[in-house]
């Protein structure tokens, strides 16, 4: 299936740019989406999505389509959805 | 909420344009005249979210902001001045408000809000609006708003996007279902251009004025999140975390 990522704020400033598309198998995760994008983009947008542990950070927000789901949720994804990757920003 | 306080003359004629909006009115006007709103910082955000709120009518605002004015706030830092710099913000951000509404009632700390002060300012208001720069300042004002069952406007920026929500304790997500913990790549200096804050302040003062008032449609339960270099705008559902370490228990 072929997932569309969108990126914002900080993210996107990592990424280069505010989409993209990733290509995953169809029983692909969330999990599976954050770690081929930060296999495919360098050292600085991977430490923004994964924890040491490898595990997504938790003050990345994602939505599929204009919905928040949970990281662990196991059938967030289908073919031909959006996914947003919220970064945390702040005033000032 | 607020008690509601009427209105003198001068004041029905001030805000008369406002008070005919239909499902405001004079009740709403009120309700604004009893309300105080406690708003930290008074920078790129809260700047224009203040001004708007004593050019609404709001009756009280505790505003919290240490440190005094420098080149680099005039980009984006409506209440303060050229002739200013050197000189504490608070103060800037009091008189300028004063100019405008010599009838607000202004509580001025020159402090950020921290864990020590938080409760105290919080308990001050009816509600919050966060436009502070630092995580651990914003958590210290969710968790007392929550605490004290006080709605509070959460608004940030970054480069030409902006977000934005209302939290109404026990019944949407706070800040900390959002981001359990302090964002691990988050610097507190950041690209912005002072007519996305303005726009966003905009926005987050519209929402108390809404909320306050009684009227019109909130964003709880929402993030609205927008990018100006696009003009790309979206309304998305958030959702509460029912670990959360804040509101969890709520």
């Amino acid at each position: 299936m072929v997932i569309t990522v969108e990126y914002t704020a900080q993210l996107k400033r990592a990424s280069g740019k505010s989409r993209e598309d990733f290509e995953l198998a169809d029983s692909g995760t969330l999990i599976d989406l954050v770690n081929a994008i930060a296999d495919q983009h360098g050292e600085e947008l991977a430490r923004m999505l994964k924890s040491a542990d490898g595990t997504p950070q938790t003050t990345v927000i994602p939505f599929v389509g204009d919905d928040q789901v949970r990281w662990d949720a196991s059938d967030a994804l289908r073919d031909g959805v959006t996914v947003t990757l919220l970064s945390p920003i702040s005033g000032g | 909420m607020p008690d509601p306080r009427p209105l003198n003359d001068e004041e029905k004629a001030t805000y008369e344009w406002q008070i005919w909006v239909d499902d405001f009115r004079e009740a709403g006007q009120e309700k604004l005249k009893g309300a105080s709103v406690l708003v930290s910082r008074v920078g790129g955000l809260g700047s224009v979210v203040a001004y708007e709120l004593a050019a609404a009518g709001v009756g009280k605002l505790v505003l919290a902001h240490a440190g005094n004015v420098k080149h680099s706030d005039l980009n984006r830092q409506l209440l303060m001045t050229h002739n200013w710099l050197g000189k504490p913000r608070v103060e800037s951000a009091e008189r300028r408000l004063k100019e405008l509404n010599p009838r607000l009632e202004i509580v001025a700390v020159s402090e950020n809000v921290s864990e020590e002060n938080a409760e105290s300012l919080v308990s001050q208001a009816d509600l919050v609006v966060d436009c502070a720069p630092l995580f651990q300042e914003r958590f210290a004002m969710n968790r007392q708003a929550v605490l004290q069952g006080k709605p509070i406007i959460e608004c940030a920026m970054y480069d030409l996007e902006a977000q934005i929500t209302t939290v109404i304790p026990g019944q949407t997500p706070c800040l900390a279902c959002l981001f359990p913990e302090q964002p691990p790549e988050w610097r507190r200096e950041f690209p912005v251009f002072g007519a996305v804050s303005g726009t966003v302040g905009c926005m987050a003062a519209m929402e108390a004025i809404k909320v306050l008032g009684g009227f019109g449609e909130s964003l709880a339960g929402s993030l609205l999140t927008f990018d100006l270099r696009d003009m790309q705008f979206a309304k998305r559902r958030v959702l509460r975390n029912p670990e959360c370490r804040v509101c969890g228990q709520i």
